[in-house]
């Protein structure tokens, strides 16, 4: 009797977690198929570009504010040349390329040093923010503006410092040394800011993925879906990922993520909250949310936008570990950030990023693996033990890789609305088949990693960059005969 | 001045917001009504609660993936078609207004192509004022009011999309005709874009005369920076204020026209001609430029490419 007790104890609270993890999963689609909504509405109405005539004015114009690209460097002698050589060739009329090596141990430095003609500078780079010590400084032959900066090994957010403190423009942009910029990219990254100069102090760009299309003279000269399965899950992850979650959050000035591949900040702005944290993997993502807190703890008016035109381009991992690896580092960024500012969690004096930006990545993005990997596995427990019946499991598919499809695709449809598409009819398809088919496996796996991440997050272990092996740009592909 | 302020700040920015998340929840709505739909009134009737509403979603789901990869492939095809048109239809109407502005009358078939294909139209059309000066203007200028694309222009002033105002400011600026001179000020004054705003100011600085430079230089400091961005373009130093730029001979025009022609034509000796002259004329932008078209154009075979001039 009392067996039988039990028995129905533990099938009314597996039925209870069951619905709860079921309500939660169909609650985070939800609100990022709502997020993916405000996409569509929110690019068609503030996302328009600048016309020749208006780019011509800001070539022009004495007024137009100077920018400094400053690109850590660590071990990329594969594509350094390349990224430096797009970088120093981009079309804005008053910028300088800052490269930080961050004491590599292959040969980046001596890279640097051939193909740009590089000599030693006395330039000072001494500034506000704490670095490790600056070996050397060079700048080039060359009448191009770069300046790079041989310093100790102290990781990508001490290598950005140390850029930040040579930089000699008001705005600073934070540039991976293995991406590409489209070449009038810097004209739509500016938009924000010469809309709004005295609030403006952060906007995001889109950062896609490069593999497979054609790159000639460090420029993508036609965009390409891959042939790898792997780059184009990563491609449609991208998509979700910027058009769906940032456009939303930029409309309500409560995003919390630039990318630290493809970001513009206002120099002044970075430097008065204590520039890029060191003791976080997630650097990027913590400076966005350090940005918020001090601003709004301070009651001092701001913005950080994003905008959708400008593309940065970047090699995506083609291999699981390497995909692994990055992931947990993602996540482990998320969990530090969140972790870092918990006082802005519903706390109403940060406004809309207290009350609904900070607990949704709480919520949804931080623990959100650990509920999904749960309801996996309840419910495959569930089946085998037939404690729960074969409806409620598949109503829990239906809802998690039903509504995840939908939220995919949808992402793909939106990139329809901004320039540097996919442009062959062709790609709608393959596009639309690396959307559906991440949901079977490829999703659950990333789902596993992230939960991995959040756990030792959680548990502080420390975190690691690892090593991401480059191919390059140049060999990658040709352009076509 | 207060409210009117706050109405356009609520008009332009929050009154934004809100419609598109009301846009959004109507679009999540169409997933959400014809599930419970399907769900209470199909499934519901001869299957398990949990079951129907996971298959009404599952069938809503795949109708919207269908739908979705129809509306890509389309959007796809269909701009790469529209693409391919225009570009034909610009070669046509190019060499129509290249024939009217050296004084043969096309006036019946530029017409005919402005109803046929007006944003085509329109777009060459601000290609030939930016290059084109002198006579050769004027009598462009004349063309434009004489089809009614002047009209369309003066009609896209009034639309809400910012980026419609902005488009028929800039080009009725390409016009530099004293007639707009009050459209500009009233744009300036009232429009809440700064770029609008802008837009209007580059056009205002580039025709109107010294006196009037002055005045709206004077009265800067309290726009929108973008505004003061591009003002600062066109006196080439703010707030300095430069004389009147000369506008270039018309023999210029003349052999722009024709060395544009001459490359739509694959006439190299042409081509090369014009550059002469070009360079002689002392114009050094308008031949760097001419200069890379006529390389590009050399280079494209070369590689393989189609040529396009």
């Amino acid at each position: 009797m009392s067996f039988e007790l039990l028995g129905i104890y533990v099938h009314r609270v597996y039925f209870f977690f069951e619905s709860g993890i079921i309500f939660y999963v169909f609650v985070i689609n939800i609100i990022y198929l709502f997020l993916v909504a405000m996409g569509f509405f929110a690019l068609r109405k503030y996302h328009a570009q600048f016309s020749p005539a208006d780019r011509d004015s800001i070539r022009r114009s004495p007024l137009t504010p100077a920018i400094s690209l400053i690109v850590p460097s660590y071990n990329e002698e594969v594509s350094v040349r390349e990224s430096v050589g797009c970088m120093l060739r981009l079309d804005y009329p008053n910028y300088e390329v800052i490269v930080v090596n961050d004491g590599s141990k292959d040969r980046t430095m001596e890279i640097l040093v051939e193909e740009f003609r590089l000599f030693k500078s006395a330039r000072s780079v001494s500034g506000p923010l704490e670095t490790k010590p600056v070996r050397k400084v060079y700048e080039s032959v060359d009448p191009v503006r770069l300046l790079v900066i041989d310093k100790q090994n102290g990781g990508k957010a001490d290598s950005i410092n140390a850029g930040i403190n040579a930089a000699r423009s008001p705005l600073v942009m934070v540039v991976d040394s293995d991406s590409l910029i489209d070449r009038d990219g810097l004209f739509e990254m500016v938009k924000p800011f010469l809309e709004d100069p005295d609030r403006m102090i952060a906007v995001g760009g889109t950062v896609r993925p490069v593999n497979d299309c054609v790159v000639e003279s460090g420029m993508v000269r036609e965009v390409r879906t891959s042939k790898s399965l792997l780059a184009n899950f990563q491609a449609v992850e991208y998509l979700r990922a910027f058009f769906g979650g940032r456009v939303g959050f930029s409309l309500f000035n409560c995003m919390l993520i630039i990318s630290g591949a493809f970001g513009l900040f206002r120099r002044d702005a970075v430097i008065e909250v204590g520039g890029f944290q060191h003791s976080t993997i997630g650097e990027d993502m913590e400076l966005v949310v350090r940005m918020h807190y001090y601003f709004l703890s301070r009651k001092r008016d701001y913005r950080i936008a994003y905008v959708a035109a400008p593309v940065c381009w970047t090699e995506v991992p083609m291999s699981w570990k390497i995909l692994h690896r990055q992931r947990k580092r993602w996540q482990r960024g998320t969990v530090d950030s969140i972790w870092m500012h918990r006082e802005m969690i519903l706390n109403p004096k940060f406004g809309i990023v207290g009350m609904f930006s900070v607990p949704y990545f709480l919520i949804f993005e931080m623990f959100g693996p650990a509920v999904e990997v749960l309801g996996y596995l309840l419910t495959t427990v569930g089946l085998l033990f037939g404690i729960i019946a074969m409806p409620i499991a598949v109503l829990f598919f239906t809802v998690s890789i039903g509504l995840g499809i939908l939220l995919s695709t949808s992402s793909v449809l939106l990139e329809e609305l901004t320039p540097s598409r996919y442009p062959k009819w062709h790609h709608s398809p393959t596009l639309f088949a690396a959307a559906i088919l991440e949901n079977f496996g490829f999703r659950q796996v990333l789902t596993v990693w992230r939960a991995q991440g959040l756990w030792e997050g959680l548990r502080g272990k420390q975190a690691v960059w690892g090593a991401m092996v480059r191919t390059g740009f140049a060999g990658a592909k040709p352009a076509a005969k | 001045m207060k409210v009117r302020e706050m109405f356009q700040s609520v008009r332009a920015w929050d009154f934004g917001r809100m419609v598109v998340l009301l846009q959004s929840a109507a679009l999540i709505s169409s997933l959400i009504v014809p599930s419970w739909a399907l769900h209470t009134y199909h499934f519901s009737k001869s299957l398990p609660g949990p079951i129907s509403v996971a298959l009404s979603f599952l069938a809503v789901i795949i109708a919207m993936v269908v739908a979705q990869l129809y509306v890509s492939c389309v959007l796809k095809y269909r701009t790469t078609v529209r693409e391919r048109r225009a570009n034909r239809a610009k070669t046509q109407i190019t060499h129509l207004l290249a024939e009217y502005l050296s004084g043969e009358t096309r006036t019946a078939a530029l017409s005919l192509a402005y109803r046929e294909r007006r944003d085509d139209f329109a777009a060459c059309a601000t290609q030939a004022l930016l290059v084109v000066k002198g006579d050769s203007r004027a009598r462009m200028r004349g063309l434009i009011r004489e089809i009614g694309l002047y009209s369309y222009w003066i009609e896209g002033l009034a639309k809400r999309d910012e980026a419609q105002r902005k488009r028929s400011v800039d080009l009725l600026g390409l016009l530099e005709s004293q007639d707009c001179q009050p459209i500009f000020e009233r744009a300036l004054a009232q429009d809440p874009s700064p770029f609008v705003q802008a837009a209007a100011i580059r056009a205002l600085l580039r025709f109107s005369g010294a006196t009037c430079r002055q005045n709206l230089l004077d009265a800067i400091e309290e726009r929108p920076f973008l505004v003061r961005l591009f003002a600062a373009a066109e006196t080439g130093g703010y707030p300095a204020i430069e004389t009147a730029q000369q506008p270039p001979p018309a023999a210029v025009s003349e052999q722009l026209l024709l060395f544009d022609r001459a490359l739509r034509e694959n006439d190299r000796q042409t081509a090369f001609q014009m550059l002469d002259q070009l360079i002689a004329e002392g114009d050094a932008r308008l031949a760097a430029i001419s200069a890379e078209a006529l390389g590009a154009w050399i280079a494209a075979p070369l590689r393989g490419e189609a040529v396009a001039a």
